[in-house]
């Protein structure tokens, strides 16, 4: 690819970003825009990658200065950015907030809680998604989602070849789609900050991030038990020299798990809690 | 000694429904008053929440009634 097409996958991305996508599903909520943003970025390098995975091509970010194409698409994704993003600030009177959210940026509780106490306010009162939070619903909803994880990344890492790479992609997009369709179904409280919710809502979080952590350590450790028979079988094998070993990953191979594990450590609060209200609701007279 | 198992513990039973029921008082209006969510009250009312000690003083004074009066242990 030229730098010139890098660009314009750039700019047709933002363009889709900041007249589509950010003001239908971001409207003036500065975090769920941040975590887009994140998700759209990360889209774009999907998008590019397959192009030019393993080229030795360099591209020319300032004269004298070439970068591979990863640093070339983020560094030009930002410059592009930057205009848009004040003119949405601007246009929707957003900067007061920015700021005021700029000043805890990276304290615990801003980068855990992923939905903003507004928000959190609107989903307790809703009515609209409420077929979304019947127990059928959200029974079939945590299997769907938890099939949809295991069987597309077994998928993708079973095919491996990189013309496969375009399906990596609607993976990720249907990781995001069960995340937003969970987190509405629990009405945003394993995502929400304390503050945003009562002593009940508080006590029946923190029980799911219990049972959440136990099933995220069971995938974690599934994944490196997996990895040890890798090498246990390496070492076996007639080629093995007991401490050298090679595992060659493709790029959906590398998407599959990497979403297998960001996909659990967003879902798995809420899928626990939707699964336990499921159960709740059913066994109510 | 650890802690007692759900079932091991006694139930806390309550008449939260019937005291507010007979002041007058919604769901709503109850849980505005103690500063929790209206579905909390619910959650309350029919047993699948113990409140903290803090909130069941809240509610007592909110209804007019002794803490003890609305909540007590059910041993089995």
């Amino acid at each position: 690819m030229t730098e010139i097409q890098i660009l314009g996958v750039n700019a047709a991305v933002m363009v889709i970003a900041y007249f589509i996508v950010y003001p239908r599903f971001g409207g003036d909520d500065l975090k769920r825009i941040a975590w887009l943003d994140l998700a759209i970025g990360l889209m774009t390098l999907g998008i590019l990658a397959p192009f030019n995975w393993g080229s030795e091509n360099n591209y020319t970010l300032l004269p004298n200065w070439d970068v591979s194409w990863w640093i070339f698409a983020i560094v030009t994704y930002g410059v592009i950015e930057l205009p848009l993003f004040t003119t949405y600030l601007s246009r929707r009177g957003l900067w007061s907030s920015y700021k005021e959210s700029m000043r805890e940026p990276f304290s615990m509780s801003a980068l855990t809680s992923t939905a903003s106490n507004k928000s959190v306010h609107k989903q307790l009162v809703d009515t609209k998604w409420d077929w979304m939070r019947k127990p059928k619903f959200m029974r079939r909803l945590v299997i769907a989602a938890n099939l949809w994880m295991l069987g597309a990344t077994t998928f993708l890492v079973g095919v491996g070849d990189n013309k496969w790479a375009s399906l990596g992609l609607l993976h990720v997009a249907a990781v995001f789609i069960f995340w937003s369709m969970l987190r509405t179904s629990v009405r945003l409280i394993t995502d929400a900050r304390d503050e945003a919710l009562d002593e009940r809502m508080i006590s029946q979080r923190n029980k799911t991030y219990f049972t959440a952590y136990q099933l995220i350590s069971t995938l974690i450790a599934t994944l490196l038990t997996g990895l040890m028979v890798f090498v246990i079988l390496q070492d076996s094998g007639a080629d093995g020299d007991g401490f050298n070993y090679q595992l060659n990953l493709t790029w959906p191979q590398v998407q599959a798990l990497f979403w297998l594990i960001w996909g659990y450590i967003f879902m798995a609060p809420s899928m626990v809690m939707a699964w336990r209200e499921s159960k709740r609701l059913s066994n109510k007279p | 000694m650890g802690r007692k198992t759900r079932e091991e513990e006694g139930r806390v039973a309550n008449q939260v429904e019937a005291i507010r029921s007979e002041s007058g008082l919604t769901r709503q209006e109850l849980a505005e008053q103690v500063g929790v969510h209206y579905q909390t009250i619910g959650y309350i009312e029919r047993g699948e929440y113990s409140p903290s000690l803090v909130l069941a003083l809240r509610i007592a004074e909110a209804l007019g009634a002794q803490v003890e009066e609305l909540f007590w242990l059910e041993e089995e």
